[in-house]
């Protein structure tokens, strides 16, 4: 038996990041039922405490764990956590992305602002939920972050106002997402039974430990696989991937603009690092039937989400099926990453660079769409977006660097995270995966000139009441942050890998 | 530094246009920055020894040190006159534009000025990846010229535009990649700058089509070739020339072509010596495909700009089978036809152009008896069908004759199926000339009322007239700061192909200490 847990200081200051992150969490809910009276508290003390509670998230984050980027590495609560240097970037992309995707909540219509509180508290805990899983170092650890992610989302999604789709995407999102959760928890109730074997009847489970006896096992213990392979499946629901990638279109569609934008953005860079974990199961690499189907897994997510995304009319359905074909892309970097011998490696890196320019995009173009939805409700087609350019020129040239910036057309950041993950795809010689990548990126470019076209290449209608001045607030601010970060981000890439 | 002043300062100039608060006086201001701007490269001609065939004027530093990416800018023979030639076209493109932009002449005008820094970060990049952002990133605002002042199918013509260069370029973006790699393999570390490139050995296997260095060529000539445009990936050119405004053709034939061919003489030929060879007879062959193609299907447009655009599929095609010769004449001819191509192909589109401003009809049929109506028009018209015919004494005649003597050379087939070329090209240019100009008045011209040259119009022909002349009469002053260049990369691809070991690099890799006394000189 491994020996009994003792739990220390240094434990609880690694993971006070996550606490403060829990009683920040608590601020609005108490607020309102203590001193309010069960009224809602204003909306803007509401977004500051929250606010307030990322931003010391962040710092404490940085302040504890600052060390984990020159190669510390700690192990907290028996090995159950880890911090390293891959879990501090996964975390910091995370918080960075939720702080800005969070002030997109505030002014859409579609969110109930009579439950901002317990907005704010479902959101909050499921950042919580998601630095336990980048943070988590075995298989359990991963599974209680992804369900304590995964329910509050599934809440958050049910949450919004009455809209044509949304009750249809949360519970399509929770029939989907508990099954996916089953069969992953199956899966690693597999692994474990197979490696139990080998170690004499000692529970062994965490990654470090088991990575080789895992490199063993793939091709010796039929049991062994099938977890594997089940837990593969879980993840691939989570991250939307071919051919688990179904619900994702339905439910970035159906759930609020501002969710879709966190769902994109913070959950995906989230179930993206903890996959990167699990993939350090030295396994993939070592059976070529496995490495072949995930390679396929790979270019069938970006052909199904490219083509996808190629016949929609409705901007949003489109962003969500490119999310699909984004997460192809970034699936074949976590291939790339199994290869990988060291811990943070190039292959990490660059899947983590994606994931922020990504979620940057994605923060700029749904969080356009919002500004659209709000003005002129829900289903905006491309038609909205006519002459744009003769009318807020800033704006139609924010929302087309984002666009470029989805497309990955030089110089934007775009580019150059595409550069860095198809470089290390092709480190591993997975040459394949490279070029079916590139034409990829190319059927890409076709849908993200539409909307660009349509802003530059038509003149404005009258009947559109579309007004970008006067969207305002700290929103349109974030928007053309968003935007000038996809212009010059490539230029700072140096300081960011 | 003076030629990161020259690429960048367009980007500002594109900056300073944007928030200049009087539009009023937009064009007069983009065509001061653009006087200064071929001011200052003239004075990169001016300090440019042509005596040596390193690249000079070299401005670099590590810029992604983690992928071995630098940015390193550096001009030698075989750049120089591509730099003079796009600065030389602007001004002439903001004059010749004056009339026929009549709205959003600021976007206008800042998208003109974003293109220049593209295509002149692209002749002056000497890293794989800084290339192919200066490459690529030229598409947005030539697709936005065409889209947004361009004729009625304009967005199906820019959408074609785009997504064809596109599709070619992630060829060359794969290659890339793998080139980055192969460095890295050759000597530990991820490097996509050229000058190390040129060192490493990639692996070719005499006699088998696939090797590395095949394949390698193969991704970057696909790019290229879409770009130049060869036959059979011309397709999106005529399109794209018909839809776009007359100064968008004139730069997308002037300038923006040769960023194809450029990329065969500076990345395709130099990195895979054995590959080109190898594969040159394909070329040799798409190269004579587009040469008498192009001209055949120019001869049955009744449209003049397509006609124009088709013609130019046809001289791209003589640049392409110079260059595959693989011979100085073959390989200077091409260079030379390039700056021709720019020139003559450029001018007819301003004629073009200035025609269609005044009757908007560009059928041949709606024209007839036109030299009587506007002689000095005609006169002007007919100087550039000559060069662009190759008539001795133009500047056509230098190009191609040396081109053909290049072919010839390589072998008399080539030679022989060129040749013909000239004559289908002589076939058409005068054909359309004999159906505008002359012959009966065609009554219909009667309406229009037509003017004469304004004063506007001879400052765009003019210079393009005297370039004609000029590099005709005196090709020497042209070719001596080429000559070194291109013998130098002649030299050392037949080293390479006969697998001597004594390749001789271009020179500004080495240490200060070892670089030529010049290059010290330059600021850092």
């Amino acid at each position: 038996m491994s020996p009994s847990p003792s739990l220390t200081l240094a434990d609880f200051l690694l993971v006070l990041p996550a606490v403060t992150l829990f009683v920040f969490s608590l601020l609005p809910l108490a607020i309102k039922v203590f001193i309010n009276k069960n009224t809602e508290v204003q909306t803007g003390t509401n977004l500051a405490i929250a606010l307030l509670g990322l931003f010391s998230a962040l710092a404490l984050l940085i302040i504890f764990q600052g060390s984990t980027f020159s190669g510390v590495t700690y192990l907290a609560f028996a090995k159950a956590l880890v911090f390293d240097r891959a879990s501090m970037v996964g975390n910091l992309i995370i918080l960075i992305l939720s702080i800005f995707s969070l002030p997109f909540f505030t002014h859409h219509p579609s969110i109930n602002k009579a439950q901002f509180s317990e907005l704010i508290f479902l959101y909050l805990n499921s950042i919580l939920g998601m630095m336990f899983l980048v943070w988590s170092n075995d298989l359990i650890m991963t599974f209680i972050g992804l369900e304590m992610m995964s329910l509050c989302l599934y809440m958050l999604v049910c949450m919004n106002l009455e809209q044509k789709l949304s009750k249809e995407a949360a519970v399509k999102y929770f029939v989907l997402g508990s099954l996916a959760s089953g069969i992953l928890l199956y899966g690693i109730s597999l692994i474990y039974g197979s490696v139990i074997i080998l170690t004499d009847g000692q529970v062994v489970t965490h990654y470090s430990d088991i990575q080789e006896i895992a490199a063993e096992l793939v091709t010796k213990d039929r049991i062994f696989l099938l977890g594997y392979i089940l837990v593969l499946v879980g993840f691939a629901f989570k991250v939307a991937v071919f051919p688990f990638h179904n619900w994702a279109p339905d439910v970035y569609q159906g759930a609020s603009t501002p969710l879709t934008i966190f769902m994109s953005t913070a959950v995906k860079a989230a179930s993206f690092a903890a996959f990167l974990r699990f993939v350090s199961l030295d396994a993939i690499a070592q059976s070529n039937s496995l490495l072949w189907v995930v390679q396929w897994v790979a270019v069938l997510t970006m052909l199904i989400g490219n083509f996808g995304a190629l016949v929609q009319s409705s901007i949003k359905r489109m962003l969500a099926y490119s999310s699909v074909a984004h997460s192809g892309y970034i699936f074949s970097g976590v291939i790339a990453a199994c290869f990988a011998t060291q811990p943070y490696n190039a292959a990490i890196q660059s899947v983590y660079v994606y994931l922020l320019a990504y979620g940057l995009f994605s923060i700029g173009t749904f969080g356009f769409l919002s500004f659209l939805e709000k003005k002129l409700g829900e289903d905006i087609n491309f038609d909205a977006l006519k002459g744009l350019f003769y009318k807020s020129p800033y704006a139609a040239l924010g929302l087309a660097l984002c666009f470029l910036g989805l497309a990955g057309i030089p110089p934007t950041l775009g580019f150059f995270s595409k550069l860095l993950l198809f470089s290390t795809v092709t480190t591993t010689g997975l040459y394949w995966l490279l070029l079916w990548g590139l034409i990829n990126s190319v059927i890409g470019v076709y849908y993200y000139l539409r909307p660009i076209v349509y802003m530059f290449f038509y003149a404005p209608e009258e009947s559109s009441t579309f007004d970008f001045s006067l969207v305002g607030g700290i929103q349109q601010k974030l928007f053309f942050v968003v935007s000038v970060l996809s212009l010059i981000g490539g230029f700072f890439l140096p300081a960011l890998i | 530094m003076l030629l990161s002043t020259i690429v960048f300062l367009p980007l500002v100039f594109a900056f300073i246009v944007a928030f200049n608060p009087k539009e009023k006086i937009t064009r007069e201001l983009s065509l001061g920055f653009s006087i200064l701007l071929l001011g200052l490269s003239l004075l990169m001609l001016f300090r440019f020894d042509p005596t040596t065939p390193d690249v000079q004027m070299v401005h670099q530093f590590k810029w992604i040190p983690q992928l071995g990416i630098d940015y390193i800018l550096g001009v030698d023979g075989i750049s120089i006159w591509l730099i003079i030639l796009s600065n030389f076209l602007l001004p002439l493109v903001i004059v010749g534009s004056w009339n026929a932009i009549k709205d959003k002449v600021r976007l206008f005008h800042v998208a003109l000025f974003l293109l220049q820094t593209s295509m002149l970060g692209s002749f002056l990049a000497l890293d794989l990846v800084l290339f192919y952002i200066f490459f690529e990133s030229s598409l947005i605002p030539m697709a936005m010229m065409i889209g947004i002042w361009g004729g009625d199918r304009k967005i199906y013509a820019s959408f074609k535009f785009f997504i064809y260069t596109m599709f070619g370029s992630v060829f060359m973006l794969a290659s890339i990649i793998c080139l980055m790699l192969l460095n890295k393999a050759a000597t530990g570390e991820l490097s996509s700058n050229l000058l190390d490139l040129y060192r490493i050995d990639i692996a070719f296997v005499e006699g088998r089509l696939i090797s590395t260095q095949t394949l390698l060529f193969l991704g970057f000539a696909i790019a290229l070739a879409i770009k130049v445009p060869m036959f059979p990936v011309h397709t999106w050119l005529p399109d794209a020339h018909v839809q776009a405004p007359t100064p968008g053709s004139v730069i997308l034939a002037g300038v923006m072509l040769k960023m194809g061919t450029y990329g065969f003489l500076r990345f395709a030929f130099p990195l895979f010596p054995d590959a080109s060879e190898q594969l040159s007879q394909i070329f040799l062959l798409l190269a004579v495909i587009g040469i008498i193609y192009g001209a055949l299907v120019a001869m049955v447009q009744t449209d003049v700009k397509k006609l124009v655009a088709y013609s130019s599929v046809s001289h791209m095609g003589y640049v392409v089978l110079g260059l595959f010769a693989m011979n100085e004449a073959g390989v200077t001819g091409g260079l030379y036809q390039m700056l021709n191509h720019g020139i003559s192909t450029g001018a007819l589109f301003f004629l073009v152009g200035m025609i269609y401003e005044r009757t908007h009809t560009r059928e041949v049929s709606a024209y007839g008896g036109l030299a009587r109506i506007l002689p000095i028009y005609t006169i002007f018209f007919l100087i550039i069908t000559f060069s662009s015919i190759a008539v001795p004494l133009t500047n056509g005649f230098v190009g191609e004759f040396l081109i053909l003597m290049g072919a010839f050379m390589k072998s008399s087939y080539w030679g022989i199926l060129g040749v013909t070329g000239v004559v289908l090209g002589a076939t058409y240019m005068l054909w359309v000339v004999k159906k505008i100009f002359f012959g009966p008045e065609n009554e219909k011209l009667k309406k229009y009322e037509l003017k004469d040259l304004s004063p506007r119009e001879w400052c765009v022909l003019v210079p393009l007239v005297i370039m004609v002349f000029w590099m005709g009469l005196f090709p020497g002053h042209f070719l001596k700061y080429s000559e070194v260049s291109v013998n130098h990369l002649i030299q050392n691809m037949h080293n390479y192909s006969i697998g001597t070991t004594e390749i001789k690099p271009i020179n500004i890799g080495l240490k200060d200490s070892q670089k030529p006394s010049h290059i010290i000189s330059e600021e850092k």
